[in-house]
């Protein structure tokens, strides 16, 4: 699965999307930039639009993780997966930037940049057999855990109404990450199906990728989230999870 | 690549949209209230063609509008539909989205984009799962009390699975919280 490719497509349809609708107001500020009225309001927009400071998020999502590894004389990949299980949300993120600006009715919308660290840990124990999406317990499991780090850009908008820090947020990022995983998969061999060890109990290094939808009210975001893990291990082993959550930004 | 999309869609719906364009076209001499903020709900009707065959049901979703100003507005959303095909198997679609709205008085047309996830199950199992980004395009209208209604189409060729397409129509009933 090109994951990547795909959310950088669509990071990039809507940056375009949006950045066209904003022409149209760059425009019509561009026409008034001498009226002294829309100083005051851009003044006033500014004030009241939020940007993140420093922040520890902690949460609980709902998540389906997804190994998948290669293997000498296997055909094709195998896939383990958890079928979707809880897991926590543990962030560190810095503080929100700027990189692009525009006015709206009420607030702002900002193109902007962040960078965030998440770690967190899964179980996976059902083989992709005969499904595409959900795995069979046959005694398979795979165990581990990962830290990623990415700098991000995000679009974020609001707030929603006046008086209330609701915000919309959608970011895409990429960076360096640690993943940890081992135990054992199914293979499917010219021989037949054979169960192998997979992965090692030292940590690799991996390229992190994470992608979110958060709708933020005060200090709680409610976060749908895609996070992928491609390690270096030469074996074409990564690690996907999609799934949605409800988290505490505790800020400083 | 939308255009081709669209010549891809079935008659009715073509007229179905068409209808609606004009519709908010001929209606966009109607003064009205400018774009309003607020948390927006949809319920609603799906028809969706995909490889041949059809499948109908129940769509849902919910947004966040955001005004630029009177004229455009930005609407991020979530929506999920629950159908059935001709194979009597249950076929969901999870589309995480982003409407642009370009509004004459209470009426509005707009694009949006979206990435998605469509799941094909029968007999207990899941059978299938593509997913992608795609556009679609969209119309309605909202009047100041909150409630409205909304075409919406959308168009989508798998990224991992290649050969399959599907293209949907849904029409909403909405309400807004302002």
């Amino acid at each position: 699965m090109d994951f990547g490719a795909v959310i950088k497509s669509g990071t990039a349809a809507i940056a375009w999307i949006a950045m066209a609708a904003f022409s149209s107001v760059a425009q019509a500020a561009g026409d008034t930039a001498q009226a002294p009225e829309s100083a005051s309001v851009g003044i006033t927009d500014l004030a009241i639009f939020k940007l993140e400071k420093k922040s520890f998020t902690l949460g609980l999502a709902y998540a389906q993780v997804t190994y998948k590894t290669t293997h000498a004389n296997a055909i094709g990949n195998t896939q383990i997966t958890d079928n979707g299980a809880p897991s926590p949300i543990i962030e560190l993120s810095s503080s929100e930037k700027i990189l692009k600006s525009w006015p709206l009715s009420n607030g702002r919308a900002i193109i902007g940049w962040d960078v965030t660290a998440s770690a967190s840990f899964f179980d996976t124990h059902d083989q992709l057999v005969n499904s595409a999406f959900r795995g069979q317990d046959i005694g398979t499991d795979v165990k581990g855990g990962y830290i990623g780090v990415a700098p991000a850009l995000f679009l974020k908008m609001g707030p929603l109404y006046p008086g209330r820090d609701i915000y919309w947020k959608v970011g895409y990022g990429i960076g360096p990450g640690i993943f940890k995983g081992s135990g054992t998969a199914q293979f499917n061999t010219p021989q037949g199906t054979v169960i192998n060890n997979v992965g090692s109990s030292s940590a690799v290094f991996a390229i992190y990728n994470a992608a979110s939808w958060q709708f933020q009210v005060d200090h709680w975001y409610f976060d749908i989230m895609g996070k992928w893990l491609q390690a270096q291990d030469g074996k074409h082993t990564s690690l996907e999870s999609y799934g949605f959550g409800l988290a505490y930004r505790f800020s400083w | 690549m939308l255009l081709r999309k669209a010549m891809m869609m079935g008659k009715w719906r073509k007229h179905l949209c068409t209808g609606f364009i004009a519709a908010s076209a001929i209606c966009s001499g109607i003064a009205a209230a400018a774009p309003q903020n607020g948390i927006g709900t949809y319920v609603g009707l799906i028809s969706a063609t995909e490889g041949g065959s059809g499948s109908n049901g129940l769509s849902l979703g919910m947004d966040a509008q955001f005004a630029i100003n009177d004229n455009w507005s930005l609407a991020p959303y979530l929506m999920v539909s629950d159908e059935r095909d001709s194979a009597s198997r249950t076929v969901a679609d999870a589309l995480v989205g982003l409407q642009v709205r370009r509004w004459f008085g209470d009426w509005f047309v707009g694009a949006h984009v979206f990435e998605h996830d469509r799941i094909v199950s029968g007999n207990g199992n899941v059978q299938s799962s593509a997913y992608g980004t795609a556009p679609g395009v969209l119309a309605g209208f909202e009047y100041a009390s909150g409630w409205g209604a909304e075409v919406q189409t959308d168009s989508f060729e798998s990224t991992n699975t290649s050969g399959i397409r599907r293209n949907a129509v849904r029409l909403h009933l909405t309400y807004r919280w302002h």
